[in-house]
């Protein structure tokens, strides 16, 4: 029966191509997110800074404990900065029996320039004494001894034509400075992905901003002192209330986890590479599963003829069931020999766009083992058998007379069971829109790809009603266009149940396209047009290393012609209650009318000490006014509890939340992440040269040159959403392509018979037109009620206005693509058949 | 021999096929077409019957009915012993590929496989051996031993025939069921189709019975039974081609009393 189902494949190559497209792109894309996810969670960075000292110490995650007993439940989150620890915990660990030695380290954010001019290499400010974790060996020169003095990496030193008794300059937090280069030092191992400048170890814990307290302390053991019993005494320096409470405490790393604590940016580009398949992977199943029921269902009913003959001949039911899926089970296998290659090739290319764009270090690997692509294979070929299961069930019920009539004429409009099935999907969908409609951006985001799934299957199981109901409606319009409108009306009214597929793949490709390219738009012309509506500087200073040290604003303020300057701090705000829930925070003084936030209700002005204002969505969700307290974290695990004072709508376009700045840069490094400036343009040079002093290669931009860089950051922001979304739509296109292509090369005998009937080629084309406008039609009113219907809550959740935004380009690519392709797919198989001669294709090859 | 005799199932005791009191309606209400309406025959071993009527009458549906294809909606089917009533869909299907021939009117190859697996396919999906003597001796019957890898498409429609008629004596079925297997021939290839039916009766003791309008075709064989709105209405041996045409064209004719 194999070598017959295969026989039978290949005489119907169409359909055959078209299922195996399906799978071998859901295999490759499912491949994908597992083989990303796998990185992600496998990826821990490299201990290189560090590699010498087999224990570190450090606090980086903020652990939340929630419930009790049984349902306890412990979380570990990623602090967007680094916590701090306490410099006495160093001299503990000292004393440890077995530590040969225990360092404290701290690192803070510089760009060492030389003597004159801008240019400048990004690098971060180390102890001297932590050159021995790597361990750094001095190469020429001597130790840093003096508060002047500065150790460089070799890489700095040769990329600043620098050596021992040269002077370079330090963008510190607390200005620009000059420093003597007392020796070059490398590192025995690899280079850090960061460039190193070492100072003396208490001019390094003085530009730190906080000389208290240290960022790492890395422990060196004794010879023959294990790590395990290094790791455990030290951890016995942590205090006990610390193990069981919910906060940010000093944690001990060792092995592989080490990487974790040198780059803090592991952690980011853990969370974008776990993210990304979280959010995206369900939905891809899904589609995944729509897409390929939808071809395999078709494939068996354009064989209805064949298996008729069969159960004629005396095939049984059950041999017509198995043959069909092990036809499915084959091309499921063969697809996922090769769509796994293409799901690794499409990660590799993936990891080279994160790291050449800056999302992830350069470190950031992907990690391949025969996990991601044994699921992807076995969910796809499940799929592709249940679907051919499912499908076969019809098959076998197939009359073995239908093979003998001559024509095959549409019996059934489909299960009974498919109306209550498709009102409860249809029920679900418009539920999980509302409830949508009340969440908070990232949870409306992933239930929104639920609400799309939910309407497309309504819409699948619903599809021979609707496609009956339209051919009704539209047929009335379609019979005054002469014989072939009618002909036209005809057919899409007896062929309800056949497009079935073909309709649903292209609701799915509107909907889903429609919703998640609008949703992106939606909140990138929302943020910039609250940015633009709220920027009241004429002058906005960026930075070209870390950030801007904090004396810029209050030296701009000095230049003639500056009428006022504010520096704004940005990090983030952890929310306590709602299980650290992060939300982006601005520290700027609000009193500067540097930007209007537009404020609802409260004053931007009492924003001194621990208060807070908060933007309408926040809010909202967080039910929070004026007077209220926010229990939340900084970015560093400090705990805090803010007043809010003011609450303000222009969120988006400029941070969920705002906190005077001084506050917010005690748990920073310290830099501001831009200067805002209101002056005349006469100002500028005065401005330039102060810059020239402060913080070198600086860029000045207009408000409106900041505009459009903002437009490029939010595009780039959300480029990793909009390339997942990218490959998911060409999926659902090509799904669409693809049964469209199915259901006209299916028509071959149905368009020679109208052949020899007398219609003309030129009248057969035209009824395909009438039958395709109408589809194409149904098509995308359905798929824009979804994409509405998804949009909406989704768009109020994000930007709290429900009104989507879709510009024009929009509206031309989703429509011109749908008629363009949908057209293409239709018109080309059909042109296809015209040419063969019509009694050969009524004839036996069928 | 009374027609009671033929149908009783004690008594038929040479029968390959036995029809008693059937019916079969499609539709329902208004839109209710009576196909058969209390149909009673039976066709004996080793015979060649045509059946003939007009369109409409119910011989297709009468064919479907006799050879499992189709469930009457009233009455009984027997093949051989078996009665059909009462076996399962997949029974039934397992009876016609061990037990039934079909040549069908347009020819019904499966267009994927060649002419010596498309005669193979009943017995491939019974899973039964192959005699292949008998194989050898049936392809060489129907002149096609040299065409063997050919593919459906690449035969003319009298070959495509053959193929249907090796087909269905692969399996040395107990009866072959022929639905206007001419119809789609011209009357010298028809003739060459039809001596290899009746070659099958008299020298492999074959039982055919086969449907056509053609009054040439059914001069070939050993018995005529017509039929006009569902229902038996004449039945006679052998009556040469002039008289099957006169009662053909008697029957077509509304308002004439049939016999």
């Amino acid at each position: 029966m194999v070598t017959l189902a295969w026989r039978m494949l290949r005489q119907r190559p169409t359909s055959a191509v078209a299922t195996f497209i399906a799978l071998w792109f859901g295999v490759a894309v499912v491949t994908a997110c597992g083989v990303l996810l796998e990185s992600g969670i496998r990826y821990h960075g490299e201990a290189q800074r560090y590699a010498a000292s087999s224990v570190l110490v450090a606090a980086n995650d903020l652990r939340v404990v929630s419930g009790h007993g049984e349902n306890r439940d412990v979380q570990r989150l990623a602090l967007p900065d680094r916590g701090r620890l306490d410099a006495g915990l160093t001299a503990q660990a000292a004393a440890l029996p077995g530590v040969q030695r225990a360092i404290a380290d701290v690192a803070t954010p510089t760009q060492v320039l030389a003597p004159t001019g801008t240019a400048g290499v990004d690098a971060q400010v180390h102890p001297w004494s932590a050159a021995a974790l790597a361990p750094f060996t001095l190469r020429f020169g001597t130790a840093p001894t003096q508060g002047t003095d500065v150790v460089l990496d070799a890489a700095t030193a040769s990329r600043l034509n620098a050596h021992p008794g040269s002077q370079v300059r330090l963008a510190l937090p607390d200005g620009v400075r000059t420093f003597t280069v007392s020796g070059v030092a490398a590192p025995t191992g690899a280079e850090p992905a960061d460039l190193t400048a070492f100072l003396t170890d208490s001019q390094a814990r003085a530009v730190s901003g906080h000389p208290g307290s240290v960022d790492v302390i890395g422990v060196i053991g004794q010879a023959g002192v294990s790590t395990k019993s290094l790791a455990h005494a030290v951890d016995g320096l942590i205090p006990d209330p610390a193990r069981d409470a919910t906060g940010t405490f000093p944690r001990v790393y060792t092995g592989a986890d080490r990487g974790l604590v040198e780059t803090p940016d592991v952690a980011d580009a853990r969370e974008l590479a776990t993210a990304l398949p979280s959010v995206f992977g369900g939905c891809t199943i899904l589609i995944a599963a729509l897409v390929i029921a939808g071809t395999v269902g078709l494939s068996v009913q354009q064989r209805h003829r064949d298996i008729a003959l069969l159960r004629a001949i005396g095939a049984t039911p059950r041999q017509v069931r198995r043959m069909v899926v092990r036809e499915s089970a084959v091309l499921g296998v063969l697809a996922a020999a090769t769509g796994v290659w293409a799901g690794f090739a499409g990660v590799w290319w993936l990891r080279d766009q994160f790291v050449s764009r800056g999302m992830t270090p350069d470190s950031f690997t992907v990690h391949v083992s025969w996990l991601p692509p044994l699921v992807a294979t076995a969910a796809t070929v499940l799929i592709a058998v249940v679907a051919a299961w499912v499908a076969s069930l019809r098959a076998s019920r197939i009359h073995p007379t239908e093979a003998l009539v001559e024509s095959a004429v549409e019996r059934r409009r489909g299960g009974w069971l498919r109306i209550p099935l498709g009102l409860a999907a249809l029920g679900g969908g418009v539920a999980e829109a509302i409830a949508a409609a009340h969440l908070r951006g990232d949870d409306a985001a992933s239930l929104a790809l639920g609400v799309v799934a939910t309407l497309v299957t309504a819409v699948w199981l619903l599809a021979p009603w609707l496609n009956r109901l339209v051919a009704a409606i539209a047929g009335v319009a379609l019979r005054s266009f002469g014989v072939t409108g009618r002909l036209a009306a005809a057919n899409s009214a007896a062929s309800a149940r056949r497009l079935a597929p073909v309709l649903t793949s292209l609701v799915l490709a509107v909907g889903f396209g429609g919703s998640m390219m609008f949703m992106q738009t939606s909140i990138k012309h929302r943020a910039a047009e609250q940015s633009h509506a709220g920027m009241r500087a004429d002058y906005v200073v960026t930075p070209s290393g870390a950030g801007l040290p904090s004396g810029v604003a209050a030296a701009l303020r000095q230049v003639p012609g500056v009428t006022a300057t504010a520096g704004v701090v940005h990090s983030s705000v952890l929310d306590r209650k709602d299980g650290g829930l992060q939300y982006t925070a601005q520290g700027i003084d609000g009193a500067a009318g540097l930007i209007d936030l537009d404020v609802t209700s409260g004053r931007l002005a009492d924003l001194h000490g621990d208060t807070i204002a908060v933007d309408t969505l926040t809010a909202d969700s967080e039910h929070l006014h004026v007077g209220s307290d926010l229990h939340a974290w900084f970015a560093d695990g400090t705990p805090t509890v803010l007043r809010v004072v003011a609450v303000y709508s222009r969120g988006l376009g400029f941070a969920s939340t705002t906190l005077p700045p001084n506050v917010l840069a005690s748990h920073t490094a310290g830099l501001d992440a831009m200067v805002l400036v209101s002056a005349s343009p006469a100002a500028q040079a005065g401005v330039e040269r102060v810059l020239d002093q402060l913080a070198p290669g600086a860029s000045v931009l207009s408000r409106a040159d900041y505009q459009v860089a903002l437009d490029k950051d939010l595009t780039e922001g959300a480029w990793a959403n909009q390339m997942v979304v990218s490959v998911l739509l060409v999926y659902v296109a090509i799904a669409a392509v693809n049964t469209l292509a199915m259901a006209a090369m299916g028509r071959r005998r149905e368009l020679a018979t109208l052949r020899l009937a007398g219609t003309t080629r030129t009248q057969i084309l035209r009824m395909v037109r009438f039958e395709q406008g109408l589809l194409l039609a149904v098509g995308l009113g359905v798929g824009g009620v979804i994409a509405a219907a998804t949009l909406m809550p989704l768009v109020k959740a994000t930007t709290g206005t429900s009104t989507p935004y879709i510009p024009l380009t929009g509206w031309v690519s989703v429509i011109g693509a749908t008629v363009v392709l949908g057209s293409l797919a239709t018109f080309l198989p059909v042109r296809r058949l015209l040419r063969i001669s019509p009694v050969e294709a009524i004839g036996i090859r069928e | 021999m009374t027609e009671q005799d033929r149908t009783d199932p004690e008594t038929r005791v040479d029968l390959a096929v036995a029809l008693r009191s059937v019916r079969k309606t499609y539709g329902r209400g208004n839109s209710a077409v009576q196909a058969l309406d209390g149909v009673d025959v039976a066709f004996a071993r080793r015979t060649f019957t045509a059946v003939m009527g007009p369109s409409g009458s119910g011989k297709s549906t009468l064919l479907h009915c006799a050879a499992g294809l189709d469930r009457p909606s009233a009455g009984h089917v027997w093949i051989g012993e078996t009665e059909l009533g009462q076996l399962s869909e997949t029974e039934l299907t397992k009876l016609r590929r061990t037990r039934i021939g079909f040549v069908f009117q347009s020819f019904n190859l499966v267009p994927a496989l060649n002419v010596r697996e498309n005669v193979l396919l009943p017995s491939r999906l019974a899973r039964g051996t192959v005699d292949r003597h008998w194989l050898a001796d049936v392809l060489r019957r129907v002149g096609l031993e040299d065409r063997l890898r050919s593919r459906p498409a690449q035969l003319s429609g009298g070959q495509q025939q053959r193929v249907a008629i090796a087909r269905a004596l692969a399996v040395r079925p107990e009866v072959i069921f022929c639905d206007e297997p001419t119809g789609a021939l011209d009357s010298q290839t028809a003739a060459g189709v039809l001596d290899l039916l009746r070659e099958a009766v008299d020298h492999d003791g074959q039982t055919v019975v086969m449907v056509t309008h053609d009054p040439v075709a059914a001069s070939y064989a050993d018995r005529v039974v017509f039929l006009a709105d569902g229902a038996v209405v004449h039945d006679t041996p052998a009556p040469g081609v002039k008289a099957i045409a006169e009662l053909l064209t008697h029957l077509g004719r509304p308002g004439v009393p049939s016999w």
